[in-house]
């Protein structure tokens, strides 16, 4: 009998132990009580710098009418705080694909509605091309130009930076392919894939293109240029029959020695205005340092080869590829690291919901957050900018939807729409990424945390469970907001009950807390 | 029980060839793991490595595949009862071979860029990936197996020639045989 008392103490002394060690797991300097859920915040540890939220007017704002009640309503629901306050804008100079109608009935796929809307209009008068003459001396005429071709894009681009409220604080133009007459294929895609489609000896006369638009934006518009992208992801094949927009491939030592002759241009162009516009490089498709098609790191390579690589600070990347994977960022950050040190940063500027199925509720917008959390947190990115603004309601690349060419139509926000805004609207040019994370934390629960100048702490939480979450906020800290994005709410302030020192997010909810100390 | 079981040849070969096969079967799976990584967390597994979709269409790089195969045939030789020891050596020097190939993984993934680009992902930081690490071990782990399986095969065979020779002058002269002939003279000290 005492034997078998003896085993019984014996087997509960032992789960005693195995229970403390299970315990003694989920405690740790950040978090000693070893809370579920419990929200750490670091303030001592501070990262990269925000750059600003963006979004592109590729394709859909060469159809927005001048004047219209659309323009003045997508203006203020993408470029002011009533709206979600981006503060990035991606200006497309077009190849001029429009003109002959390159992507009408072929290639974009039977789930985009209109595929003539990828075309772009140029302003680059095609008939006025003077055979006798080079490609540069053609596209150095003044007068080969009419910027009133795009005059929809340009005027709403404008009406986005001088509204009332803008919150418009960069303009990059960037261009996807340059104009087709300057291209081996004669087309804004190559005739077959991998093809690199602009010869050396049109290098010149796509730098006069792109500061003649440059020059009409700064100068004859009056606004602010912050950079010029040339180049938008090389790696990529942009060829074939099945292309179905403006792409252009480019070898990285054909990208390079692109940049070397551009960089000469921008410098003059700087000179001759006292501007500072920077060459941006080089929206990599995507951040895969292992798949063969990445290439990521060999474009770098091939520019750090030149003088000019001293004045580039930042890298562009796109979040295709592996979108949701840590290890794909940490790889490319740590080989940038282990080549460049600290002197290059990140931004993001481009990614979207690849899914063919039509998506405009929380399953993308849960999926964007992740993306933009492992952008911050993992890539280090300053800046995070969505693919285009809008969409016809056709596919996952915009954030709302809106029938393109519309005097009237009605501007519908997505559920991916607020869920940026749960992040741009809140965050300023220079607020700090600082550490914190959720710890102990339930399946799909975690956060994005920055710091304001003011001292606030700004906190993106993202639950994409199906059931709620108690998050366990740190001592010192009250919630003075919050705000959700859910299947049932849309960016909307939510009572913060706060008496546990402790925050309810909804299942498949992003929340942002206002945090003060 | 147990002690008798292994003081049986047989048995005792059983035992290395499946010790054997095992170890070889869990390189060839590391095939599909990663070979070539980072610190930062990211990796190519071998099998991208061997087939790898480049530009111009699918690559194939033999010596990543036959690393990794080589311990699957191996494994699959080992667990066959050949008479002729031969075949177990043949297996642990291909197993010995296909160890080495595996840590050299790394630069065999960066044979399909210029000096320059390899030497710029060298500095880049990358580099063999545990699981690759795991499996070259394994392959020579499984060598050494296979080695002791061809022993212990030839061992058996000489107490077995010598058992069925003497057996009607009786059976103690297996042990008395195979003490004379070599360091097996039970089981205890047959390995």
């Amino acid at each position: 009998m005492k034997k078998r008392y003896f085993r019984v103490v014996c087997a509960a002394v032992a789960l005693c132990f195995v229970l403390a060690a299970f315990a003694a797991c989920k405690t740790n300097p950040a978090n000693p009580e070893g809370l579920e859920n419990y929200l750490v915040i670091d303030e001592s540890k501070e990262y990269q710098s925000v750059t600003g939220f963006g979004a592109s007017a590729a394709w859909w704002a060469q159809t927005v009418p001048q004047g219209s009640q659309s323009a003045t309503d997508l203006a203020k629901s993408l470029y002011t705080d009533d709206g979600i306050g981006l503060s990035i804008y991606r200006y497309n100079i077009g190849g001029g694909s429009w003109d002959y109608e390159a992507y009408n009935d072929h290639g974009a796929g039977d789930f985009v509605v209109f595929p003539e809307y990828r075309n772009t209009q140029s302003a680059f008068i095609a008939e006025n091309y003077d055979k006798s003459l080079s490609a540069k001396e053609n596209f150095a005429i003044a007068d080969n130009y009419d910027f009133s071709k795009d005059a929809n894009a340009l005027e709403f681009m404008k009406l986005c930076a001088v509204q009332e409220g803008s919150t418009v604080e960069r303009i990059i133009l960037f261009a996807n392919s340059p104009h087709y007459l300057l291209t081996k294929s004669g087309k804004t895609n190559g005739d077959y894939k991998y093809q690199s489609n602009l010869p050396e000896e049109n290098y010149e006369a796509y730098c006069e293109y792109l500061i003649k638009y440059l020059e009409y934006v700064v100068v004859g518009m009056g606004l602010d240029v912050e950079a010029v992208s040339a180049i938008n992801e090389p790696q990529h094949a942009w060829g074939g029959e099945d292309s179905p927009q403006e792409g252009c491939h480019y070898e990285p030592e054909e990208l390079a020695a692109f940049y070397d002759v551009f960089h000469g241009y921008l410098s003059d162009f700087n000179a001759r205005y006292g501007t500072t516009v920077k060459m941006d490089v080089f929206e990599s498709g995507n951040y895969d340092v292992y798949k063969s098609k990445g290439r990521v790191m060999e474009y770098i390579y091939a520019m750090s080869k030149y003088d000019w690589f001293d004045e580039i600070d930042t890298i562009s990347v796109h979040s295709y590829g592996s979108p949701t994977s840590v290890e794909a960022r940490e790889s490319f950050v740590y080989m940038l690291n282990n080549l460049y040190g600290d002197k290059i940063s990140v931004e993001m500027s481009e990614i979207c919901y690849m899914e063919a199925v039509l998506d405009e509720g929380m399953t993308s917008a849960l999926w964007l957050s992740e993306v933009m959390n492992k952008d911050f947190v993992n890539l280090g990115a300053k800046a995070w900018s969505w693919w285009m603004a809008t969409s016809c309601d056709d596919y996952n690349d915009g954030i709302v939807t809106w029938m393109w060419g519309s005097e009237d139509g009605e501007v519908k926000p997505t559920k991916r729409y607020y869920v940026m805004g749960n992040y741009s609207r809140f965050l300023d040019s220079g607020d700090k990424r600082i550490e914190g994370y959720v710890d102990n934390a339930d399946d799909g629960v975690f956060a994005t945390v920055f710091k304001k100048g003011n001292g606030d702490i700004v906190v993106v939480l993202t639950n994409t469970g199906n059931k709620k979450a108690v998050i366990n906020l740190p001592d010192g800290y009250t919630i003075e907001e919050a705000y959700e994005t859910s299947a049932e709410m849309d960016l909307k302030k939510v009572a913060t009950v706060n008496s546990d020192n402790a925050y309810t997010a909804s299942a498949g909810s992003v929340t942002t807390l206002i945090l003060s100390k | 029980m147990i002690k008798k079981a292994f003081e049986k040849p047989t048995f005792l070969q059983l035992l290395l060839s499946v010790a054997a096969a095992c170890f070889a079967l869990v390189a060839f799976g590391l095939f599909f793991a990663d070979a070539v990584g980072d610190k930062g967390g990211d990796g190519l597994s071998a099998f991208k490595i061997a087939f790898d979709v480049m530009i111009d269409g699918l690559h194939f790089n033999a010596r990543a595949f036959f690393a990794y195969l080589i311990p699957l045939l191996c494994a699959a030789a080992v667990v066959l009862p050949f008479k002729e020891k031969k075949v177990y050596y043949a297996a642990a020097f291909l197993l010995l071979a296909a160890g080495i190939v595996i840590f050299f993984m790394k630069e065999i993934y960066l044979t399909k860029y210029t000096d320059e680009l390899a030497d710029m992902y060298r500095k880049a930081g990358v580099s063999l990936a545990a699981p690759a690490i795991v499996a070259g071990v394994f392959s020579l782990c499984a060598a050494g197996l296979a080695l002791l399986r061809g022993l212990a095969g030839e061992k058996f065979a000489v107490a077995a020639k010598a058992e069925k020779s003497e057996a009607p002058e009786g059976g103690e002269k297996v042990n008395e045989i195979a003490t004379d002939g070599s360091d097996v003279g039970n089981g205890e000290a047959q390995v």
